[in-house]
Order: structure tokens, then sequence, then C-alpha cells
């Protein structure tokens, strides 16, 4: 048995370390989303394709590099360049034909693109799990009954660091100011000399890369890998991300991180099969409240 | 801009034959002709509208496909059938989906839900407390009223994408709430359940059920259109072409979107019902996001707003993985591709409507 | 008025067709109808010998069941090739016709039917329970002998359908194994994971049901969504509530990452895991933390007399060794077999029951049947992982 305050720390560990999955995977959805308004349902495919990468990718190294942290960054960093080109050429080849098309038949377009990613690796894979194995070594703090795992950590500061460097990207550089502006207003944009195509281009480049690290730390924490992983994270990501505020990054951060915090109060709370429930009630009685999310600002939308 | 909404105004107060005044008002990019087969097909799609304006094109063409539909249990195997079958419960569902998404332009991720209202009511009533599955049909809309009320009055008053996202939190709900409550059979859901009777004859046979569906595709097609051609139908459109400008103009915006909302569940889970007996068993499973990705795919690929349009998106969903059902899992990669591969060259879908 | 006009005549024109529908296709329907025993009795007489028995399957060969699927067609396709090499069933050779059910009740339906419109003389397979149960429906309608051989939900036995056999004990069975071991190790609080579809959580359900009336006691009942990798804040809501034993009703697949978690969030009781779980990967992606999980299993292969043949012939087949459900699999074919042979023909009723008084003993135990065609002696057994390996356990 648990003392009260063991069970709350513990569940604010367990909300914070899947919070941090979600906040990843919402931060591509909301970018993509701010930029050109789609709801870019291949999204929890990348991250899915980018765990495979990884596992794949950490196979070949395991041998020279060992397969503890050192095989695991490498791994990260191979995954990010192939699902930031991979959801690059998705938009080249799928989604920029589209740009001027009726929103839903793009909706419709990054469905099909899910379906392709989805059993292309289903193929490949045999429909089979995977079993990442890795020697990074168990233990981690302990505080009474609670312990919480240098894995878990370490997770946390790498979606720390990757949070803040997004942040100051977004913030200060000039693609990141070319981003920010294309949300505004694209047209403007266009006249005022910005490579639109370019920075669209970039934005899926790093909304997938961002995927990509969900998905290898997906790989190094809960240890198994299947075809199917991206479906459930990819709408509940997507939820993180209207919680949020769709189309801010802090809001997908914050948004990510709560709706990792509210599943696991709805476990502890109402037991776990109606935490779902709980989840996207609060959602649907927050959107009545505040229909633009924690973050979001008011915007006048045509379809 | 200002000036077209003016005369759009006028149309909806004004009688019905401003149809095509209307649809002249409503600014489109003009059509390229295209070269190859998406050309082809622009061709094939235009000729089409050609033949089916005159009456005799129409007694042609509907002739021609009811009587093939119509004699297929004669020549078709069960499992044709059943591909048959499934291809005009797809076509229900869609026809519904499209009054919420094609005519009133809302984002609906949670159809699926509104066809689990029907299914679960309908089921529920004919295997625990023995209804007459017929006199469940009332019910069914009632429930299915009540139900729109509840997941429509918040979304209504939200905008596309906001609105995306509380249909699939609401279709999520429903399908959590049907696997953990006992009444709904839990994750097992409800199977066994017994047939239907009609004209003294009960509906085992798959051949029957074809023809009770297209009797259902038929009515829901003409009452659908009906709403279409209506002061109603035409709101929604305004609704859909300019919220902004619909609301300014005094078009009673949240109202009219939660009778669409209503329409739509109506028709969804009369579908639904239907479906339920006719599988004899339903299952939480049988309700995922997937299901609801399906319908608005079908919709959307068909055509959005042109019934025969999302007709035919549904066939095309329903029949395209039969067809390549003995390469394996090969088939639903290729109905990725090819899903991909019509949007670019069609984004208006396969049968859109028509826009002068 | 043209359009009334228009509207009448195809009301009227449908409603033709209907009643010509009706009066026209009812005498082949009929025929269908009736046509399994007709259709048995005519091929009786000419399938003596020389002919070819074929028997559909249903299985799901694309999707998230796929291995499972694949691995049941291997395993019925082995049995086959064996029985035709050594002179077939009666003189006749047996064929199979694959359809695959996706693991998705809609996807059964038409997969059912494609089968049916086949015309087979019997239908095995059957893996996913809510994909199984509506073509259970259209089978029975059909007439078709069914052989279930991996479903295992009691739902399916809820359905009292004549011609319905299941190869594979009942959860009921497997509970009452647990509530063996359960005595056996002296513990009283018990939580039960499962997945939120049918077959895990129709095993959680009669956890529930019967495990309080043995005097245990259910502390937690927790869902874990297919797929959904995070299940920390389940073990903490069970460690709070204090189970001394988590009975995992899922699959291998997610079971390893449990079992794991299970252990990283400080749970120290037992861990046991249900038939859906007894896999050897689950040992090698459990690693060290799988050791002690028990296994309320089917009967394993490995553990089988005779069984090193089987797999040794198996993997020399297909490569890979047979899953979990293979023996059931391959003795489904065998009881179809004897059970054809002893009514000396195909014929609907004289195979029904002969398959109902039939005692076979496979490689998966003894098959035979009680009166609601379950299997009549429970096949559950009990094993530990032991150096990564299983080992029998007697509770």
């Amino acid at each position: 048995m648990l003392s009260a305050g063991e069970v709350i720390l513990q569940q604010l560990m367990n909300g914070l370390i899947l919070g941090s999955f979600y906040a990843l995977i919402a931060l591509g959805y909301s970018m993509v989303y701010g930029i050109i308004k789609l709801l870019n349902f291949a999204h929890g495919d990348i991250y899915m394709t980018g765990a495979f990468v990884g596992f794949f990718v950490f196979g070949i190294l395991a041998g020279t590099v060992g397969s503890s942290w050192g095989g695991v960054i490498l791994a990260m960093l191979a995954a990010m360049c192939v699902c930031g080109l991979l959801g690059f050429l998705i938009q080249l080849l799928a989604y920029r034909p589209l740009f001027d098309a009726p929103r839903l038949s793009l909706l419709i377009t990054a469905i099909g693109v899910s379906l392709i990613l989805y059993n292309t690796v289903m193929i490949i894979t045999n429909g089979e799990y995977m079993f990442f194995q890795h020697s990074i070594p168990a233990g981690g703090l302990t505080f009474g009954n609670v312990t919480i795992t240098w894995v878990q950590l370490v997770l946390l500061a790498i979606t720390a660091v990757l949070m803040l460097v997004l942040s100051w990207f977004i913030g200060t550089t000039i693609w990141g100011k070319a981003m920010r502006a294309i949300s505004l207003d694209k047209p403007t944009c266009r006249l005022m000399g910005i490579n639109v195509n370019k920075i669209i281009g970039l934005t899926f480049f790093i909304g997938s890369a961002l995927a990509a690290v969900a998905g290898v730390m997906s790989c190094v924490y809960y240890g198994s890998l299947h075809y199917f992983m991206g479906y459930m994270m990819g709408i509940k990501a997507f939820t993180a991300a209207v919680i949020g505020g769709i189309g801010s990054i802090p809001g997908a951060m914050l948004g990510g991180l709560l709706l990792g915090l509210l599943e696991a109060a709805g476990t502890q709370a109402l037991g776990s099969s109606w935490k779902d429930v709980f989840a996207f009630s609060l959602l649907i009685i927050m959107l009545i409240f505040k229909p633009t999310g924690l973050l979001g600002k008011t915007e006048i939308e045509r379809m | 801009m200002e000036h077209n909404e003016n005369i759009k105004l006028q149309n909806i107060e004004v009688t019905a034959n401003t149809a095509a005044a209307e649809e002249a008002a409503v600014e489109e990019p003009t059509v390229i002709q295209r070269k190859g087969i998406a050309g082809a097909w622009d061709n094939f799609v235009e000729g089409m509208y050609r033949l089916v304006e005159t009456t005799k094109g129409k007694i042609l063409v509907f002739g021609i496909l009811l009587i093939a539909v119509g004699t297929m249990p004669l020549w078709a195997s069960s499992y044709v059938l059943q591909v048959a079958w499934n291809a005009m419960f797809y076509m229900l569902l869609a026809i519904g989906c499209n009054i919420i998404v094609g005519y009133c332009g809302m984002c609906d991720l949670g159809y699926a839900a509104k066809f689990a209202v029907g299914a679960y009511t309908s089921a529920i009533l004919v295997k625990t407390f023995g209804w007459n599955f017929w006199l469940t049909l009332p019910v069914v809309i009632i429930f299915a009223i009540i139900a729109a009320c509840i997941m429509g009055g918040p979304v209504v008053r939200l905008r596309s994408d906001y609105l995306a996202i509380v249909t699939l939190g609401f279709g999520e709900i429903v399908r959590i709430v049907a696997r953990n409550l006992e009444i709904t059979g839990s994750a097992s859901g409800i199977s066994g359940i017994p047939r239907p009777y009609l004209f003294g004859v009960q509906l085992t046979k798959i051949w029957m059920w074809f023809f009770v569906f297209i009797i259902l595709v038929i009515i829901f097609v003409i009452a659908s259109n009906r709403l279409k051609n209506s002061r109603f139908g035409r709101a929604l459109e305004y609704i859909r072409e300019d919220e902004d400008a619909a609301e300014a103009m005094g078009v009673d915006v949240a109202r009219y979107k939660l009778w669409a909302f209503i329409m739509g569940t109506v028709f969804g889970a009369l579908a639904g019902a239907f479906y339920a007996m006719q599988m004899a068993a339903i299952s939480p499973n049988s309700f995922q996001f997937l299901q609801s990705a399906n319908i608005l795919l079908a919709v959307v690929l068909g055509g959005m707003g042109k019934v025969p349009g999302v007709m035919a998106g549904a066939a095309f969903f329903a029949i395209f993985p039969e067809v390549f059902r003995d390469i394996g899992e090969y088939r639903m990669l290729i109905f990725g591709i090819a899903l991909v591969i019509v949007m670019i060259f069609r984004p208006q879908g396969l049968w859109p409507e028509r826009r002068r | 008025m043209t359009k009334k006009w228009l509207l009448l005549l195809i009301m009227v024109l449908t409603l033709a067709l209907f009643a010509f529908g009706c009066a026209e296709s009812g005498e082949p329907a009929t025929e269908g109808q009736g046509g399994e025993e007709q259709a048995g009795e005519e091929s009786t007489g000419e399938e003596t010998s020389g002919g070819v028995i074929e028997i559909g399957v249903l299985a799901p060969t694309t999707g998230s069941e796929a291995y499972y699927g694949n691995d049941m067609v291997q395993s019925y396709q082995m049995a086959i090739d064996e029985i035709n090499e050594a002179g077939g069933v009666l003189g006749n050779t047996l064929e199979l016709f694959v359809e695959d059910d996706a693991c998705d009740a809609a996807q059964a339906a038409t997969a059912a039917s494609k089968i049916i419109s086949a015309e087979p003389d019997f239908v095995v397979g059957g893996y996913c329970s809510g994909a199984t149960i509506p073509a259970l429906q259209q089978f029975y309608d059909a007439g078709l002998i069914m052989l279930v051989s991996c479903a295992n939900s009691t739902n399916i036995t809820d359905l009292a359908l004549e011609q319905t056999f299941m190869i594979n004990s009942p959860g009921t069975h497997a509970v009452q194994t647990l509530s063996a071991l359960l005595s056996s190790l002296g513990v009283t609080k018990v939580a039960t994971i499962h997945q939120g579809d049918d077959y895990t959580k129709n095993l959680s359900d009669i956890c529930e049901a019967q495990l309080p009336e043995a005097g245990f006691e259910i502390v937690a009942v927790e869902v874990m969504e297919k797929g959904a990798a995070d299940v920390s804040a389940i073990v903490t809501a069970i460690r709070n509530a204090g189970a001394e034993f988590v009975y995992w009703c899922g699959y291998h697949a997610d079971g390893s990452n449990v079992i794991k978690q299970l252990r990283q969030g400080g749970y120290e009781g037992y861990i046991c895991c249900g038939d859906g779980s007894a896999s050897p990967e689950l040992i090698t992606a459990c690693g060290p933390d799988g050791e002690g999980v028990y296994v309320t299993s089917p009967p394993n292969v490995e553990l089988a007399e005779g069984g090193e043949e089987y797999i040794a012939k198996y993997t020399d087949l297909y490569g890979t060794g047979p899953g979990a459900y293979s023996t059931l699999c391959y003795d489904t074919i065998y009881v179809l077999k004897e059970a054809i042979e002893t009514a000396g023909s195909t014929d609907y009723e004289a195979v029904r029951d002969a398959i109902q008084n039939i005692e076979y003993q496979g490689l998966s135990g003894l098959i035979k049947f009680a009166e609601n065609r379950e299997l009549a002696v429970s096949n559950f057994i009990v094993m530990q992982i032991e150096d990564g390996a299983f080992k029998l356990i007697e509770p």
C-alpha cells in the first residue's frame, strides 16, 4: 500500500512522462496546423515510423557503439533525419498540390498518407511486434515507495531541452519568424519575398523530427514497438494540441503535459476504463468555455 | 464578394427555381480543361450531368441502374451480394454524413458514434426487451435526436477544427461508454440478435437484406434531396459557403447547424439500426475512430454535397478492398495510394457538385 | 409533375423487382438452405473416393493479428498435407479455402459470405472472438459445420449454435485453473488487467464472476488499450489498491510491456498471464523482469508428448516455430478427419453427431465435447518462467 502523498507523487511522474510524449507529437500537429491549417493525420504514423527507424539503426549500431545511451542517441539522430526527410517528402508530393484545394480534401489526403505509412510498415514487419532490447542500467532515485528511474529522468530532460531549443528557434531566428508570419498571412508573406514553400517544408521537417524523437524514446521506455502504435498516440496528441490551442507552440507543450496528467489522474480516480471518457469530457467542457484552447488566439477563419 | 452574398440571401428568401441563379452566384475557380485520364474523367462526369439533366436521360440511367441492381440476386453469389450490401450500408452512412459535412460544411470525425446510437438502441430493445424491430425505429429516431442535441449542443458554436476534435471526442466517449456498460454488453457487444420479419418472412438471407437496403437507399436519397432543395437546405449551403456573411444576414447559424446535426444523426442512427439487424451482432469495435474516418473519406472522395457523388465514394470505398482481396495485405496500401492520387488529381472529389 | 411521375415509376419498379426477387430467388435460396443436407448427401454419393473435401478457413491473415492468422493457416495446411499424403479421408483429398477476417467484424462478415459462396463442406478457424461471432451466425444460416480453433469467449457458447464447436477451452476453464494457482500461492487480493476487446474483457469478467465465489477478492480491474504503450498510471493504481496478484488477460505483445512496467513501477507481488500471452516471445521480450511470471496456458507444444517432432517439422516447413495456437489448429483438422471417417460421409447430421461424440487425443490434449459444445475437460495448464524457459507447474 502506498500513502496518499506517494500516490500523488508517483502519478504526477507518470503523467509527466506520458505527457512529454504527447507534447512532442502535439508540437508537430500544431506547427503544421498553424502554417497550412491542415490536421496532419499522418503525423501519428510518422511517430511510428520514427520508432522503427530508430529500432533498425539501433540494431545495426548495437554491435559497434554498444546498446546503451550512445547507441540510443545515435539512433535518435538517425531517426530524426529520416523522419524529417519523410515529412518533407510527404508534404512535397502529397500535400503541396492541394494547398489551394478545399481543406477537407487535404484532410483526406492526410488519411491516405497515414494508410500508406501504416500499411508499408505492417508489410515490412509482417504485422509482428518488435522488441527493443537495450542495456541501459536500471535503477534511479527512490523516495520511500516511489521510484523515478534514470530513463524517465533522461526522457524528461530531452523533452525539456528540445522544447527550449524549439522556442528559441521559433522566437528568434529568421526562419522561425517567417513561420509565424506565414501562419498569420500567407499571401502577404509571398509578396514580402518569403519563400513560403521552403518554410512550409522546413516546418514539416522539424515537426516530423520531433515525432521521431518521441518514437525512439518510446522504444527505450516501453521496449516494444508495432505498426499501429501511432494510431492512438496520434489521436491523443491531436487532442493535446487542441487543448493547448492548436497552432500555438507553447500551447502544444502545455496541452501535452496537461493531457498526460489528466489521464494519470483519471486512472487513479475513476479507473482506467473511464480515463479516456474523463479526458475527452474535460476537453469538450473546456472547448465550450474556451473554444480556442488554453493558449490559442481568437481568429476568424474560413473553411 | 459582398454583392454575391446579397444575391444569395435573396435566393434563400425567394422561390425554389432560383437554384441556377444561386449556383451562378457562387464564386468558384473556373474549370480548366485537363489532359489525360483526369481530363477524360472530367468529360465523363460532365457528360453524365448533361445526360441526367433531361428526363429521358434520367429514366434511362436510373432504369438501367435499377434493373442491373434489382436483378442481382438472380445472377450474383451471396458474396457479391454481401459486398453490395456493404456498399449500400456505407452509402446510407455517407448520405447521412453528407448532410453534416457536405451540406453544412462541418467537419465530423465522429460519425461512427451516431450510427452506434441507432445500432445499440435497436439491438438492446430487440434482444433484451424482445421488441419488434420495426417498432424500435421511432425510438431510434427519438434517441438519435437526444444524442444529437447532447453532442451537437457544444459543437455548433465551434469553428471547423475544434468541431472536428469535439466530434472525435464524442465518438470515443460513445465507444468507451458502450464498452463499459452492462446493458450494451460491454466489450463483447450484443450478439445473437433475432432477425426481424417483413411481410411474415424472417429476413435471414442476404438477398432479402439486399432489397431492404435498396429501398432504404432510395428513401435516403429522396429525403436527402428534398432536404437539400428546401429552404433549410439552402440556408445550410449559405452557411457552408460563408458562415460570417450568413450570420450577418440574419441566418440563425447555430440553430441551422444543430438541425443539420440532428438530421445527419437520425439518418446515421437509422442505418445503424438496420446494420445491427443484418449483422445480428454488434460490438464496440465496430464503432472505432477508423470507421468515422472511413465515412468522412467516402463523402469527400465522392464529392461533398452531391448525393450521387457521396454514393459513388461509398461504393468505391466498400468495393475497392474487395476487388483487391486476393493480394492480401497490400490492398490497403494500394487503397491509400489510390486515395492520395485521386485527391491530387480531383481534389473536389470524383463526382462533385456542379458549379458553373 | 414529371418529378412525381418519376418517383412513382421508381417506387413501382422497385416493388415489382422486390416481388420478382422474392418469387424468383426464393427457390434457389431455399435450395441453398436445405442444400447443406442435400449437397451433403449428393456429395457423399460422389465423394466416396477420389473427390475433394473443401474446408473453408476464417483467419486474420492481415491486420493486427496477422501473425496468429498466418500461423493458423500454416498449421491447418501442415495437417492437411499429412492427411493427403496418407491417402486422404475416405479416399478424398482435403483442400483449404482461406479468407481473411482482419480481426474486424465487418470484414469477417464479408469473408464468411465469400467462404459460403465457395460452398465448402466444413469451416474451421476463428481467432478474434469479436470478428468470429458475426461470421458464426452466417455459417449457421448456411448450415456449415464450424470448428472454432482459437477464439474462446464464452459468448460463442451463449450463441448456442448447434453446429459450432470450440476446440479451445473457454475462459471459464482458465479461471478454474487460475483459482487453483491462487489457492496454492495463498494470496487473496487479485487485480486484473484486460485490453478492452471481446476476448480479454470476457476473461476479466469471468474472473470477476468466479473468483469472489472461491473466496478471493478482486481489488482492481484495469484496462490497457491495445497498442497504447503507457500503463504506469495503472501500475500505481494497482499498487495503491494493495493487490498481491496481477492477472494479465491480454496478449503477449503488450504483455511484456505490462510486466516490465509493473516491475519498474515498484510492484513486487505475483504476476500471471492469460492464454493470450502464452508465447515464447513473452520470455525474450520481458528479459529478467519475466522471471517467476506464471501463465495459464493452452497446452504448450514444447511440453506435450511428441511436441519436439511437431516443432521440428513445422520449423522445417515454414522457417519459424509454431505459435501458441498451432497445435489446436492442427488437431482441429484431425478431429474433422476422424469425425468424417466415423460418419462414413460428409453428411451434415452424421458428421455433427460424430464430432459431438468424439474422443480424440491430440497434441493439445483430449478433445471431447460437452453438451454445450465446449470442451468437456479443461486443457489449461500452468507454466512458470524459470531461467528463460517455461516450466510446467502443478498448482
